[in-house]
């Protein structure tokens, strides 16, 4: 029996067990273990429920706990300057007298954090951790009975059931109330700081002071146990690269002594620490120096980003900004550990930073890990947990697409997520081998499942995507049951080395279910090795990003796919066919209050006659002002896609062109033209009074790299009467325009070669042409931009009808010039 | 003249016996959840009464072959001094034998070389035999059994 050290001992309100434990007649008080305890009267003899299963045990167990806590006690007492006999009540931690506190003068301590006062003591009573453990188990006990009891209570009458629910809630405060008992304040570990500060300022000729401002906070004792090491990291961290010497603070207009806040309070069921400093603060030029010598990032890239995005690379393994490497800091490890240990308690960490002025990091943390919600899978008859904080999203595959969806590199199965290589890890396999998978295993099983995959017919695949730091991989499972919060015990020291579980869990039914670690499981089966070609190709994606069109895919006839650009569609209604109403010719149906006139493609378009389905889709556009939806039958897929349209083999008004998606020819409606071609009265009115003779004697240039927006802005344009020349960059923007004479540059801004800003630079050192710029981006610098390089209008390019007002607008003031 | 008590039970057909007070209880929950990648005498954990036991084949602990399930399979668990949460399977559990502590025989380390087989296994945890009425009772110590696996 080891002793009882005083990190076990947790103190507890007696309030809180007064209120938690609604009869003392039912508990003995075993006067001899807090002998010197006269306010006991609460404390309950757990082992007497016990006895009816073995009476001679639960004595034994009772005379080893007296023998184990008398001896340490009074080694404490021997320890501690006070003896602990003449305190009137037991000694909570804070009022222990530690050194460094009591001589230090330089901390600031809050009222809260400093001894508490003589009533709070006597309120108090030294709880080991040991029975607080059991009051917890025996409540997940009670909490089982009466789960049982409810089931039963269904088909019992009024008054047991009554009886029951009251069970219930007892039952359920009791375990709040004892999750309660396992809090601590956090002063616990907040206190040892100013201590660490002052010898590190010493060390390094710094005077660093701490203010501590809500040590009372509570938060479970294993989380605080957990935060102890990463927290002591920052504050090292503060003292290091925060503060800077008297001399420099003093110069740049700063009191010598430096100063670091440690905060922490409570929010919406989280803890929120803050550690902010006074000192120099993080230099984004110096981070983003440090990523392009690590080439983390091309310059044209960083200058993308903002200083939070830039804060956020200091996090990166191996990732350091100090000049040279010193006792305390620098070598690159650290930042990502700290944020590792803080995301394995889930939760999350920010960082703020103001050069010049300081830095503070916010720490985000659950209160208790005892609890956490869990997606529940099952795979034969074994259920498993794994924690929601790992889940990204869960894929489902039928039938065909499980053959033909999971692709083989090499020894590795992936699977094409909306254009991601998603690494492929099978739970049946990674638990069949208990030993870490080798390329040969790994080729074993991609060849095992290929082989099964083209054979076998009527399957299906489901995976969850899973995210370990940067990595994300697809976890095979047989099914997925659903989400629930789950107690979470740690795994027996036996078991404890096995590195794919995180724990087990009691389920509803009593039986125990595992939880799968997911970092574990991503180093078994070797994908943790080879992350870095993902990060490349992720590179690879980045450049012809402009490229990449999220469409969705649908079908309306048997024969033809169609393909809409998501940012045109502002949402998709299921709607019934059945509530269809005909006015006239058109056809109408009320979705959230409003009539929409209902598109049907083969109305507008050559394609073949609608599959009549009970349930049908209707696809509402963004950018157009009257209220039309597009029909489908059936949603194929939402797909990422570099689209190449082609407007030469099969073209028709209403199209913006076609394409080969997944193998099929896929019609592109433009569903901007479709709406005119079957309202056009509601399009006619547009403000512009001039004739279209006058707009086809109007010449437009159009510089855009994208053919899909090429194509997309083209046909705008052309379906109003312009002639439409267009360019894919900036620089053979430029031939074309020396070429020929034109009445309107509409340029795109981010291409290759030569981006639109240097464009129209070029083009205003000899010329006043009307120009607008079309883009992607939306953001008041871009719009400052473009009006300092000397672009009239700056348009975001899928707002059709904004866009040809703005277009027909400036046609008219050039005329008129 | 001391007395002591031993919880008893049969592994292939042979009674073993273990200290009773180092025994917490004994269960005929049998629904183990496997735990795989353990080392294979591990057969998983199963859930007492909202506590979560490690179970261990004390077939193969022992060196014997592993058994189905059956009615009469237990799980003797046992108390924390023992080790942490944990339990074994049993064939069949037995009654409480009382034993004056003069008729065990302590095991002799060496006396005739390394026996083979899971008579070595025995061996290594066992504490000696004691003989009953009309069989001989071999006693275990239940604190070595997390350790060999």
């Amino acid at each position: 029996m080891t002793g009882l050290s005083d990190e076990q001992i947790i103190h507890v309100k007696k309030e809180g067990l007064g209120e938690s434990i609604p009869s003392s007649s039912g508990f003995r008080i075993p006067a001899s273990e807090f002998r010197r305890v006269d306010e006991t009267r609460f404390i309950p003899d757990l082992t007497s429920h016990t006895e009816s299963e073995s009476r001679l045990i639960a004595e034994a167990d009772e005379t080893r706990n007296i023998s184990g806590a008398a001896p340490e006690e009074q080694t404490d007492a021997l320890k501690s300057p006070m003896p602990s006999e003449k305190l009137p009540a037991p000694r909570s931690p804070e009022s222990l007298p530690v050194p460094e506190t009591a001589a230090g003068t330089e901390e600031c301590h809050e009222p809260d954090v400093s001894d508490e006062s003589p009533a709070d003591l006597s309120n108090t009573v030294r709880i080991h951790v040991d029975i607080l453990d059991k009051l917890m188990m025996l409540a997940g006990e009670l909490v089982l009975v009466r789960n049982q009891q409810l089931l039963s209570a269904e088909t019992a009458d009024a008054a047991a059931r009554s009886v029951v629910q009251r069970l219930d809630i007892v039952t359920t405060e009791l375990q709040e109330t004892i999750m309660r008992a396992r809090m601590q304040p956090i002063g616990k570990i907040f206190r040892k700081f100013p201590r660490i500060a002052r010898e590190l300022g010493k060390k390094h000729g710094k005077e660093i002071r701490i203010a501590l401002v809500g040590s009372s906070v509570e938060l479970d004792k294993s989380i605080l146990e957990a935060l102890a090491d990463p927290l002591s990291h920052l504050i090292r961290n503060c003292c290091d690269h925060g503060i800077e010497t008297p001399g420099e603070r003093l110069l740049a207009g700063k009191s010598g002594q430096g100063l670091i806040s440690l905060s922490a309070y409570h929010e919406a069921g989280h803890i929120n620490i803050e550690i902010r400093d006074d000192g120099r603060g993080i230099n984004p030029d110096a981070v983003r120096r440090k990523i392009i010598e690590n080439r983390l990032k091309n310059p044209a890239e960083l200058d993308r980003m903002s200083d939070e995005e830039i804060l956020n690379f200091i996090l990166l393994p191996g990732f350091s900004t100090a000049e040279k490497v010193s006792d305390l800091s620098g070598r690159g490890v650290g930042m990502d550990v700290v944020k590792t240990g803080i995301e394995k308690l889930g939760g999350t960490l920010d960082i703020e930073s103001a050069p010049g002025k300081g830095t503070a990091i916010h720490l985000r943390l659950p209160l208790t890990l005892a609890i956490i919600p869990c997606l529940i899978i099952s795979l034969g008859e074994h259920r498993y947990a794994i924690p929601q904080i790992n889940l990204v999203e869960l894929v489902c595959l039928y039938d065909d697409d499980v053959r033909t969806k999971i692709e083989t590199a090499d020894f590795q199965e992936f699977y094409r997520l909306r254009n991601r290589l998603l690494p492929m890890v099978r739970l049946s396999e990674i638990l069949a081998r208990s030993l870490p998978f080798t390329r040969e295993v790994r080729a074993g099983i991609t060849e095992k499942y290929r082989n099964a995959c083209s054979t076998a017919t009527d399957m299906q695949l489901n995976f969850a995507v899973l995210k370990v730091g940067a990595l994300r991989f697809g976890l095979i499972m047989d099914r997925v049951l659903g989400t629930e919060e789950v107690v979470v015990k740690p795994m027996h020291s036996a078991v404890k080395s096995l590195k794919i579980y995180s724990g087990a869990t009691v389920m509803g039914d009593g039986k125990v279910a595992l939880i799968l670690d997911a970092e574990g499981i991503a180093r078994h089966s070797g994908i943790m090795a080879d992350a870095h070609p993902a990060s490349e190709e992720r590179a690879e994606e980045v450049n012809n990003e402009d490229d990449i069109q999220t469409l969705l895919l649908f079908r309306y006839g048997e024969k033809e796919q169609f393909a809409l650009s998501l940012p045109l569609i502002r949402r998709i209604e299921r709607i019934k066919t059945s509530a269809i109403e005909e006015v006239g010719e058109k056809e109408f149906i009320t979705v959230s209050g409003i009539s929409v006139r209902i598109i049907r493609p083969d109305q507008v378009l050559k394609v073949s006659p609608g599959v009549e389905r009970d349930e049908m889709f209707l696809i509402l556009p963004k950018y157009i002002r009257k209220p039309v939806g597009l029909l489908a039958s059936a949603l194929v897929d939402i797909e990422e896609s570099a689209v190449d349209l082609n407007i030469d083999s099969y073209m028709e008004d209403g199209l913006l062109g076609t394409a080969v998606i997944r193998d099929h020819i896929t019609l592109f409606p433009d569903i901007c033209r479709l709406a005119e071609k079957s309202e056009p009265e509601w399009f006619a009115k547009r403000p512009e009074t001039s004739e279209s003779s006058f707009r086809s004697a109007k010449q437009v240039l159009l510089a855009e790299d994208a053919s899909f927006f090429r194509q997309l802005v083209k046909g705008y344009l052309e379906s109003e009467g312009y002639k439409v020349i267009t360019a894919e960059n900036g620089r053979t923007a430029l031939d074309r325009f020396n070429e020929n004479r034109f009445d309107l540059i509409v340029s795109d801004i981010e291409m290759p070669v030569m981006n639109g800003w240097d464009f129209i630079r070029t083009v205003r050192k000899g010329s006043n042409i009307p120009a607008v710029a079309l883009t992607a981006l939306d953001s008041e610098k871009d719009r400052k931009t473009a009006k300092d390089c000397g672009y009239d209008r700056y348009e975001v390019k899928i707002d059709r009808e904004h866009f040809l007002t703005t277009v027909a607008r400036l046609l008219e003031v050039g005329s008129g010039k | 003249m001391q007395k002591r008590q031993f919880c008893t039970f049969r592994i292939a057909d042979r009674l073993f016996g273990v200290d009773i007070l180092d025994v917490k209880e004994v269960n005929p929950e049998i629904g183990f959840t496997p735990v795989y990648h353990a080392p294979k005498e591990v057969l998983g954990y199963v859930n007492i009464r909202g506590r979560i036991h490690l179970i261990l084949d004390l077939r193969l602990l022992l060196g014997f072959e592993s058994r189905h399930l059956d009615e009469t399979s237990r799980v003797v668990l046992f108390k924390p001094h023992a080790g942490e949460s944990f339990g074994v399977l049993v064939d069949r559990i037995g009654d409480v034998a009382d034993v004056d502590e003069t008729q065990i025989e302590e095991r002799r380390k060496n006396d005739q070389g390394p026996p083979e087989g899971h008579e070595r296994r025995i061996s290594d945890l066992g504490i000696g035999v004691c003989k009953l009425k009309d069989e001989l009772m071999v006693i275990l110590n239940s604190k070595l059994f997390l350790k060999h696996i």
